[in-house]
């Protein structure tokens, strides 16, 4: 089920507003306190213009707590902001990690999953920034602005109104200029990758490059794009730098305009001299808050793209799970009923499909890729479900299924195995989390794969590495099938579990599969016949139709396909 | 190398212009501050004025004042347009001179090293050292011109009040520099447990059936909420650092105003400064602040990027192939063998890529002149090596090459290569025109002599068929051309080298059976005037030589 309407990243920034709040009061505080110190200076400076004599002790004290006030709310207004943030993102980033476990696994079809990973790694480090920089500053020097302003306008709403008029018309200059100097930065990028362009091509043809001795004439062209760049350049330079000293130059007008006008009231006398150096004052810190919310709302909403994908993603459906948790009595293990799927619509991988595996017995399919083989092993786990037709396990339906307990009754073998960047010991034992050692070491021997591990500097202790490179694909393989034993599933999956592995290694794994497998209900998925032959029923599927089924020797004597694919793997 | 060398060495690539460069430094930053300056002063002749009532003198010094600050803007514009040309000129000399050698690096370079690795690491670095002229040093001096300029006329101005606040901002630097180390190692903590997050995630995803079928992706998610919890945690001494930092900065702001009004009231009684001055140091004062805490804070910055300069400066004294193997080269003249022996032969050449490896011993191999030998045998026997070796790519262990009378180590690498045109297996095409491509036989040619070397490679036709004819770009490794067409370019390129042997590696292995045709019908027309090496697998071109010569 999809929740469109559902906004998590509100949800969660909600939730800890209480630190939020409390950072824009310590805010509101210390901006108080700054504008109170300076109303002091001018109240002591008219005091003292008009020959008043200024007490020193009285303004000591009255700016000791004033800088004691700013201390304390400057420290607890940096941790509430912090505290806010990370907060947030704590929370934010559990409910990421969740879903990913709970994540319908369809969605990576259509995503993949390196652009999902690669995405949302560096989509939650930008919503991080929006949480440690853009709401903090942005609420603060919303604050800051109002309470200057107010100020000002206490003093003089005249000033405050040329004051608000200013500004604004200066930001919608400032805007226009940007977009011209960001259109120049683009045209010299281009340029610069030119010269990347130029090296790349001559290095991959490096070879007749070389033999035809053509060095100083692609020299040549290196030297045309390199000057050209520079020439480029200064044309760049000159007009962003215009632009650069006209926007410094008109954003001081305002600041000539406002003080020229105190000074007219301070002539008229609506205004004291001690007034008019406060307002000055607080018109320069004025300006600095206001001037960046503007900027702080660009880039912050770029950081809200980001937020808006990783919503997306937790928008999207978990895997539907039933409650149940056992099965129910029942000779087969796994049965499919006039099942259907297709992964994309229209296009039928599954057709129609129908067969009972006995709980006990062992059955394989067979047949060329492309026939569905690995769907339906997709199916029996539940990662995806029959677009028709109903597949139980146990004698229990499997919509109805919890769908962790459903997969605790059986054991994947799969072709790609993925260890995880942890220890040998840690992934075998990923099987069972509350396997002793013992047991971890006696699955590991019943896979073959002891005596290698022992043979390693660090034993069990060993660093698979990432994605497991430093070890071959046999070992890997029977890592998976320790695993697989460990977990001692009523239901074991083999996929191609000798696929792709040199001879000797395909006997231990073959050795360790028969171990695996006495006393339990398997399914092997196969390429190479040989690993097939004692099972009990082999199905040939094509198409996504199983077109023979029956043990090795019935299907030999049968002479249809299986009897085919036989012969030819015979011959070589 | 030491760090100050490598920014010499850095420097020096610009020349005499880094005199130049520097000077733009100095007069950007200056010009720079002399405008906040000139800002202050405004304020202060009209604090003044308000203070005095003397509005007369005050029009003439605020039109002083903005003319001042145009002029300081002016200069500003002027140094920072040389500044940024001038680090551009830089960055220029060193990619034409990196371009220089790394087309001049020994064959084996490129074979031991993936080019797109080199590539993609040096042009990083290139990136990084090029950022040095552009920003990174001048952020670094800046801050240091700027507070001279600001610190001169706070000190005319009232040299009591300004020697306070720059007491008081040498202790807040003094803070801000202690504080450095403890927040850089909570920082690289926190990235590191960033780090294990972001790596949980991936796991999840990357093993996702096994994270789903196994309780490894409970376990995962479990972890992965432990060390987001200890991430918090982790946080929170850099949020007591971040705060300490901020109500110093808080404190301290309003510790000044203190100071100020204090000094400031007292001095202006006892007649040493006017109000005016007072507003103006004031606003010089923060502009002044902003930057004397930035002393030094570039410089890891700095730092960093002289490192990957350096890497930049290796590679570029990585050794380049020599003029020639042996010795000086050049000389040509003094012929071993009487002209009776065959015009190409490999005498007793041993070679190999590794010691344990041996893949020529002893070889001999000689072709007559007007000669077509086809080369075979397996692949990986040395086909390749034996063109590579007759193209002087790798200098030969032992034994001799003796070319026309010439022995290879009497000449040098470029004279070798000039005597041979040489078709490869993979036809390489730059991504430029047509035209261009086949210039590369040989740069002087005409067009005319371009049109005539195609039309023998049996690629005229095609080529007039084309969009823009020989002016049509071929693309990214002359994608946009089919494998027959590319070969036949790279047929027509070795005709209008015109050298006296023509050395082919498999031209046709890669070839459907028309372009096939096509191609042996180029060569046909060619081995009549030339002396031809093919290395062949395909028998319709085996059949076009005079003798076929079987490789062991």
């Amino acid at each position: 089920m999809k929740h469109p309407k559902h906004n998590y990243f509100i949800e969660c920034t909600f939730r800890y507003s209480p630190y939020l709040i409390i950072e824009l009061i310590l805010t509101y505080i210390l901006a108080s306190v700054i504008v109170k110190g300076n109303a002091v200076i001018g109240a002591s400076i008219d005091t003292m213009l008009s020959g008043g004599h200024v007490e020193f002790k009285e303004f000591i004290r009255y700016f000791l707590i004033l800088t004691a006030v700013g201390f304390i709310a400057g420290f607890f207004k940096s941790a509430a902001a912090s505290k806010f943030s990370i907060k947030v993102q704590t929370l934010y980033k559990k409910l990421v990690a969740n879903k990913l476990y709970k994540l319908e696994y369809r969605y990576f079809d259509e995503n993949g999953s390196a652009t999902v990973i690669n995405k949302m790694n560096s989509d939650i480090a930008e919503a991080a920034t929006l949480l440690n920089e853009s709401i903090p500053y942005i609420g603060a020097n919303i604050v800051g602005s109002v309470v200057y302003a107010v100020y000002v306008g206490q003093l003089n709403i005249r000033l405050l109104i040329l004051m608000l008029f200013c500004y604004p018309a200066l930001l919608f200059i400032s805007k226009k200029i940007r977009e011209k100097v960001v259109e120049l930065k683009n045209i010299h990028r281009q340029k610069a990758d030119a010269i990347m362009e130029i090296t790349q091509d001559a290095m991959a043809g490096i070879l007749v490059l070389r033999s035809f001795g053509a060095e100083e004439y692609f020299q040549g062209k290196m030297n045309r794009v390199a000057d050209e760049l520079v020439e480029y350049e200064e044309k760049r330079v000159r007009i962003s730098n215009t632009v650069l000293i006209v926007r410094k130059f008109l954003q001081w007008l305002p600041n000539i305009i406002c003080a020229l006008y105190a000074y007219t009231l301070v002539m008229r006398g609506s205004l004291s001299v001690g007034e008019m150096l406060t307002f000055l004052i607080v018109l320069g810190r004025f300006i600095e808050a206001f001037i960046s919310i503007p900027f702080d709302l660009v880039d912050a909403r770029e950081y809200v793209v980001c937020v808006g994908r990783i919503e997306n993603i937790l928008r999207e459906a978990d895997e539907p799970s039933g409650k149940e948790k056992e099965g129910i009595s029942s000779e087969d293990a796994v049965s499919f009923n006039n099942v259907s799927f297709e992964y994309n619509e229209g296009t039928n991988v599954l057709d129609d499909l129908s067969f009972h595996i006995p709980v006990g017995s062992s059955a394989a399919f067979v047949g060329g890729s492309g026939g569905g083989k690995s769907t339906i092993f997709h199916l029996i786990c539940g990662f995806y479900r029959p677009s028709s037709g109903n597949y139980s396990l146990f004698g229990r339906e499997f919509k109805e299924w919890d769908v962790e307990a459903a997969r605790a009754k059986m054991a994947l073998v799969s072709q790609n195995v993925f260890l995880f960047p942890d220890t040998i010991y840690e992934n075998v034992r990923y099987g069972r989390l509350d396997a002793t050692r013992e047991e971890i070491i006696e699955a590991c021997k019943n896979a073959r794969i002891h005596d290698f591990i022992m043979g390693l500097p660090k034993g069990y202790e060993t660093e698979v590495g990432e994605r497991g490179i430093l070890l071959s694909g046999g070992e890997r393989q029977r890592i998976s099938i320790a695993r697989a034993f460990l977990k001692d599933a009523p239901l074991l999956l083999l996929d191609e579990p000798t696929s792709a592995v040199d001879v000797p290694t395909e006997k231990l794994i073959q050795e360790a599969v028969d171990k695996l497998s006495k006393n339990k209900t398997c399914i092997i998925i196969a390429h190479r016949l040989s690993t097939v032959m004692g099972v009990d029923k082999i199905m040939v599927l094509k198409d996504g139709c199983i077109r023979e089924s029956g043990s090795h020797e019935e299907l030999l004597k049968k002479g249809g396909i299986y009897a085919a694919m036989y012969g030819k793997e015979e011959e070589k | 190398m030491t760090m100050w060398k490598l920014f010499v060495r850095t420097m020096k690539v610009m020349g005499k212009r880094c005199i130049i460069y520097l000077a733009a430094i100095l007069f950007m930053s200056a010009g720079f501050a002399m405008f906040s300056v000139m800002e202050s002063i405004l304020m202060k002749n009209i604090v003044d004025a308000a203070q005095t009532g003397d509005s007369k003198h005050m029009a003439v010094s605020i039109i002083g004042n903005i003319i001042g600050a145009a002029i300081s803007l002016l200069v500003y514009r002027a140094a920072a347009i040389i500044y940024n040309v001038e680090a551009k000129r830089a960055y220029a000399v060193l990619a034409k001179q990196l371009f220089h050698h790394e087309v001049r690096l020994p064959y084996t370079y490129y074979e031991e090293h993936h080019s797109g690795d080199v590539l993609s690491k040096i042009a990083y670095d290139m990136d990084r050292t090029s950022a040095i002229y552009g920003s990174r040093f001048r952020r670094t001096v800046s801050p240091l011109i700027q507070v001279t300029v600001f610190v001169i006329p706070m000190l005319i101005l009232s040299w009591q009040i300004t020697l306070c606040l720059v007491g008081v901002n040498v202790l807040m630097l003094l803070i801000n520099a202690l504080m450095i180390k403890p927040m850089r190692n909570n920082a690289k903590q926190l990235s590191a447990v960033n780090v294990k997050l972001t790596e949980k995630l991936s796991n999840l995803l990357q093993g996702m059936e096994q994270a789903r079928m196994y309780t490894a992706g409970k376990h995962t998610i479990k972890e992965f909420e432990e060390q987001n919890i200890f991430y918090e945690k982790k946080n929170n001494r850099k949020i007591l650092y971040t705060g300490f930092l901020e109500s110093c900065n808080n404190g301290f702001d309003l510790l000044c105003s203190l100071a100020f009004l204090m000094l400031g009231v007292y001095f202006i009684q006892s007649g040493y400064t006017t109000l005016g001055s007072l507003a103006a140091i004031y606003s010089l004062y923060g502009k002044f602040s902003s930057q004397f805490l930035m002393l030094g804070m570039y410089l890891p910055e700095l730092i960093g990027c002289l490192a990957n300069a350096q890497n930049v400066f290796e590679f570029m004294d990585e050794v380049e192939e020599p003029e020639a193997w042996y010795g000086e080269g050049g000389g040509s003249l003094e012929a071993e063998s009487s002209f009776d022996s065959p015009y190409i032969s490999m005498k007793d050449v041993t070679f190999h890529y590794s010691e344990d490896k041996p893949l020529l011993r002893d070889y001999n191999f000689s072709v007559e002149e007007g000669e077509s030998v086809a080369v075979t045998g397996p692949s990986g026997c040395g086909k390749t090596t034996l063109s590579k070796l007759l193209l002087s790519l790798y200098p030969v262990m032992g034994g001799d090459i003796i070319f026309a009378g010439d022995s290879y180590r009497t000449l040098s690498n470029k004279q070798i290569r000039s005597k041979i045109a040489y078709v490869p297996q993979e036809p390489y095409l730059f991504n430029y025109s047509v035209k261009e491509n086949i210039r590369i036989g040989r740069t002087d040619a005409s067009d005319e002599e371009i049109v005539e070397a195609a039309k023998m490679a049996n690629a005229h036709e095609f080529i007039l068929q084309l969009e823009n004819g020989y002016d049509t770009s071929v693309g990214e490794r002359g994608n946009r051309l089919s494998g027959g067409q590319r070969q036949r370019i790279a047929i027509a390129r070795a005709i209008l080298k015109n050298a006296p042997l023509l050395l082919m590696d498999e031209a046709t292995s890669a070839l459907d059976n028309e372009s096939e045709q096509l191609v042996n019908d180029a060569l046909k027309s060619m081995k009549n005037n030339k002396t031809v090496v093919m290395i062949a697998h395909r028998q319709s071109t085996i059949d076009l030589a005079d003798r076929i010569h079987s490789f062991e």
